[in-house]
């Protein structure tokens, strides 16, 4: 038992960590806004809950995925629902971030207070990066802004100034706010729920005046202008929605999916609004006139009312909602940054028990890891790499369940380090990859294929990450044995094992990750290889593999050596999985991105000096290798 | 002779090959910004040569070795070796089985090379057609009408007698086309005073109103090439009966000569097929409230009226109609869903890839099996 106590303690404060961030996502208030998130809607081509609809938009507004309430941070659904039901509240609330000072003054928007602390403006500076606005500031402006996005919409991409793409970006942050704004209600009465009962009162009245003057018969030209007032409204309150909100069984006995103006189709039609809508109007009128016990209650309803017609929508959106609650790529990433402090801290003191203590952090960071990976497949319906972000996610979870087997085998310490790094900054790419909005996207119809997308797509993002690993274990050997003195023959003769054996792997799935990949081409597309930008990537890292195996078979290079290649084998890989995205052309060009590039250079640059550190006579490092 | 044989079969020249082919592939890629992946592919990877062409002249300098030339001493490399430099044995077997996937993997790409056709099917709903068109080849057709009012007769001369500028017979033609300027790509001008001589001589057609200028090819996907050219026609006499410019794009050019009617026009080469494709119905299914694609699909109908074969056939992404050594693949469509594009691919070579991909995919296992085993073994005895 006490051989295991540094495990069992290490996990046991981890998982308290994960479950007061589990806490967080519920704001302590007399408003159930958890369950008001669970609601399923239909959005981007699927069926999620109002939660993600929430994180999402605020995303693309804010670049984070809460906001700041009297001075708490809040969850996105409360901004949300305030934002759908009481809009006029919501319009003061500053979630607009605008970092281009040249839209700033073209609005002629404020300079705010910077929200920092004087010694903190003496350390960090003012943070003027930081400009929050909100809808009521910007609302002046909201024509220059189409204007100028409808200008910069007209050229390509790649010819827009950086000024050009953050209105282009701020104009279609605006047109889903005002979307959702008008997605449960149109707003223009107080009370949804009386608004629906004097229309179904005055259906009948109405349809009548409007069928006797299209047959010119005598009307009553009183109720024939009222229904001509509604029609107008519901036509504006159609447009401007963007939420699919109502489930609708049609004639064939199949779900549909519509928006909430539709209910007028119903009154009109049935003679009532169905009961999802009925459960609607309470829910906003509780929020509307302040009654929390009345909101609970009718989102209960709501509920009931949507299981009522598909008794699968709660609780599939229930399980997104509980994706988003557990955050486990966000909590991955703390706990492999804890494990990371472990690692190093065991180099000084404490070897045996931070080390195990570290080691089972990161086992714990996998599971959770690969618990998000599961939910995320069972979600979407699609094989864990669906796009950029998805692949980022996969790549480091390959690298650290590979680094995991190496720390059992080898036990130590490099398994566990390079564990945490690559855990850590994958994970850090996904976030900021992720920020273009929902990442759970529905596929175009040529990727369509699950067959392919879990075989081609899966071996090949391996086989990155087996590369990734190799050049990561050749990057800290480097490092430890010029600058330590921890580094002696018989370590650096495993991390040399440990290097080819990743590259055995990483040519193994790369190569035949490829290969299905041209196999693939042929199927879809009628080629096996179209040196398009994203192939030639691919190729570039199974020969720079087989380069690496080749010299070290052909006794070219030792442990040093193996070292080196392997390190710009991370030069490769980065190029490979990103840079050939940015070059924005080709078919495989699925997560076009640019903003990266000094990144990437950054992260080569770092790799070349390594190289050339390594280059360095053994005689001046500190570790005696040969 | 020797040492010659050693040189080729070493495993220096292995990697040297394959380090260049990184930089090779590494440049060809950054250069499909500027060119397209078409042009690159040319320019770097199925050419001999790389050449640097000095800005403002017609000097080109070869500066890298081309994808074929690495390509082939990789090849001879492989093979050289196989006889040379391998040492035959059951522990080997993997590195064999992977290297000669290599050369199965290097030759398919050579065969698909050089004799992969592509080429396009259009058809319209409810529409058949018996042809496919070329994306970049093109070819002068001259059309006689005379025959009667159903069909005309069509002589079809290849883009390259264009592009040699030789003389156009054909014994069922009483007249004789000469090319008197060719242009692989070009745009067209409206004629004013800066209408150089050379395109003056046109007297007939819209080349009376308009010229042609020469643009540079470009190898981008979204971008079409637009060749033209100064055709003059001479009867048997070798009298001048006019000039004509013709240009993709320009269609109804006619004229009589001998009292028949003709018309002359370059358009994309036709491949022509013994059987018939009908559209019968094109879907284009969207993600509920999104732009995004679910599904392209067309349903065709398939006669050959040789074979007696009539058969319908649903054409959809990922799934592919194989007929007659052809694959027609959907690609794309055009006029608010009515009209499918397919794709119609030749390859003789696409099945090496297959073999190569198992043949790799066996040895690689095998052979890191072998060592994973001998690891662990080493381990137990260890402990």
């Amino acid at each position: 038992m006490k051989k295991y106590a540094p495990s069992i303690i290490a996990i046991a404060v981890f998982l308290l960590y994960f479950a007061s961030n589990y806490r967080k996502q519920s704001p302590n208030t007399e408003i159930d806004y958890a369950a008001f998130g669970n609601t399923p809607v239909h959005l981007n081509g699927r069926i999620q809950p109002m939660d993600s609809v929430a994180r999402n938009a605020l995303l693309g507004m804010r670049y984070k995925r809460t906001f700041i309430d009297e001075g708490k941070k809040t969850p996105a659904i409360v901004w949300m629902t305030e934002l759908m039901m009481s809009p006029s509240d919501a319009h003061d609330r500053p979630i607009f971030r605008i970092q281009d000072e040249d839209i700033r003054s073209l609005l002629k928007l404020p300079k705010k207070p910077s929200p920092r602390s004087k010694w903190m403006i003496a350390l960090l500076g003012p943070g003027s990066s930081h400009f929050y606005y909100s809808f009521r500031e910007i609302g002046p402006s909201l024509k220059t802004i189409s204007e100028q996005a409808q200008k910069a919409q007209e050229l390509e991409d790649a010819q827009r100034s950086r000024f050009q793409k953050a209105v282009i970006d701020l104009a279609r942050a605006l047109s889903n706010y005002v979307g959702i704004s008008q997605s449960l209600h149109h707003g223009s009465v107080d009370s949804f729920t009386n608004e629906l009962a004097e229309l179904e009162g005055f259906a009948p009245a109405g349809i009548e005046a409007v069928n006797n003057r299209q047959m010119g018969l005598e009307y009553d030209e009183e109720a024939f202008n009222q229904m001509m007032a509604i029609g107008y409204l519901y036509q504006g309150f159609e447009q401007s929605s963007n939420l699919l909100t109502l489930p609708v069984i049609d004639d064939a006995g199949e779900i549909e999916w519509q928006k909430t103006s539709y209910l007028l189709r119903q009154v009109l039609g049935e003679g009532q609004a169905s009961e999802v809508v009925k459960s609607y109007a309470a829910v906003v009128d509780a929020f509307r006139t302040d009654n929390p016990e009345a909101f609970n209650d009718a989102v209960k309803a709501l509920h009931a009312d949507l299981d009522a017609v598909d008794d699968t929508l709660v609780s599939k959106a229930g399980v997104e909602l509980l994706f988003n609650f557990l955050e486990p790529f966000y909590v991955a990433a703390a706990g492999y940054v804890l494990a990371f402090l472990c690692v190093i801290i065991s180099w000084i003191r404490w070897p045996n028990v931070l080390n195990q203590a570290a080691f089972a952090i990161i086992c714990t960071c996998a599971v959770i890891h690969t618990a998000g990976i599961i939910f995320r497949i069972y979600i979407i319906g699609y094989a864990p790499v669906i796009n950029l972000y998805s692949s980022a996610v996969f790549v480091g979870w390959g690298s650290v369940l590979l680094a995991i087997l190496l720390e059992y085998l080898y036990k130590n310490s490099i398994g566990n380090v390079t564990a945490t790094i690559i855990g850590f900054s994958t994970l850090l790419v996904a976030h900021h990859l992720s920020a273009g909005g929902d990442t759970l996207e529905m596929l175009r119809a040529v990727l369509d294929n699950n067959f392919w997308l879990a075989t081609h797509v899966i071996i090949i993002t391996l086989g990155y990450s087996a590369t990734f690993l190799a050049g990561s274990i050749g990057f800290i050997f480097i490092l430890m044995s010029v600058f330590t003195d921890r580094i002696e023959k018989k370590s650096a003769r495993s991390m040399n094992n440990m290097v080819y054996g990743i590259i055995c792997f990483a040519m193994l799935f790369s190569f035949v990750g490829t290969i299905l990949g041209g196999i693939w081409a042929d199927q879809s597309w009628g080629r096996f290889w179209g040196w398009d930008p994203k192939e030639n990537g691919a190729i570039l890292i199974v020969i720079w593999n087989a380069i690496i195996l080749h010299c070290r078979w052909g006794g070219f290079v030792k442990v040093r050596g193996t070292m080196n290649l392997a390190i710009f084998g991370n030069v490769v890989f980065s190029w490979s999985w990103f840079g050939t995205n940015m070059l924005g052309i080709g078919l495989h060009a699925y997560g076009f991105m640019d903003a990266a590039f000094p990144y990437l250079l950054a992260f080569c640059a770092v790799n070349v000096l390594v190289i050339l550190i390594g280059l360095l006579p053994p005689r001046m490092w500190k570790s005696q290798i040969a | 002779m020797k040492s010659f044989v050693r040189f080729f079969a070493s495993l220096e020249l292995a990697i040297a090959c394959m380090v260049l082919g990184l930089i090779l592939i590494f440049i060809g890629t950054l250069d499909q910004v500027n060119m397209g992946i078409q042009g690159a592919i040319d320019r770097y990877f199925y050419s001999f040569l790389v050449f640097w062409n000095v800005p403002n002249s017609e000097i080109a300098i070869p500066y890298f070795p081309g994808g074929y030339t690495l390509g082939f001493v990789l090849l001879t490399n492989l093979i050289t070796a196989l006889f040379v430099r391998f040492r035959y044995s059951w522990k080997k077997s993997g590195v064999l089985l992977v290297h000669f996937g290599v050369i199965t993997l290097l030759i398919g790409e050579l065969i698909s090379s050089m004799m992969q056709v592509d080429s396009a099917m259009i058809i319209n709903e409810g529409e058949s057609s018996n042809f496919s068109e070329g994306r970049d080849i093109v070819e002068l057709a001259v059309m006689d009408h005379s025959h009667s009012t159903q069909t005309d007769r069509v002589y079809a001369f290849p883009q390259q007698m264009l592009e040699s500028q030789q003389d156009l017979r054909h014994d069922d033609l009483p007249f004789t086309i000469s090319v008197t300027q060719y242009m692989p790509n070009s745009v067209i001008q409206r004629r004013d005073g800066n209408t150089p001589a050379e395109a003056l001589i046109v007297n007939e057609g819209f080349g009376t109103e308009v010229y042609t200028v020469s643009v540079p090819k470009t190898g981008k996907m979204d971008d079409i090439n637009y060749p033209s050219a100064v055709l003059s026609i001479f009867d048997s006499s070798g009298e001048l009966a006019g000039v004509w410019l013709a240009r993709l794009g320009l269609l109804n050019q006619k004229f009589s000569f001998q009292d028949k009617e003709y018309s002359l026009e370059i358009r994309r080469k036709r491949y022509y097929y013994p059987f018939d494709i009908k559209l019968l119905d094109f879907s284009h299914d969207r993600y509920l409230g999104t732009n995004i694609p679910m599904n392209f699909s067309s349903e065709i109908e398939l006669t050959h009226p040789e074979r007696g074969e009539n058969r319908e056939f649903l054409i959809y992404m990922n799934h592919p109609l194989r007929y007659n050594g052809l694959t027609f693949f959907q690609s794309g469509f055009a006029n608010e869903d009515t009209t499918t594009i397919l794709q119609v691919v030749s390859n003789p070579g696409r099945h090496l890839p297959y073999i190569s991909c198992m043949l790799i995919f066996a040895g690689l296992t095998f052979q890191f099996g072998q060592g994973l085993l001998t690891f662990a073994q080493r381990r137990t005895k260890k402990s």
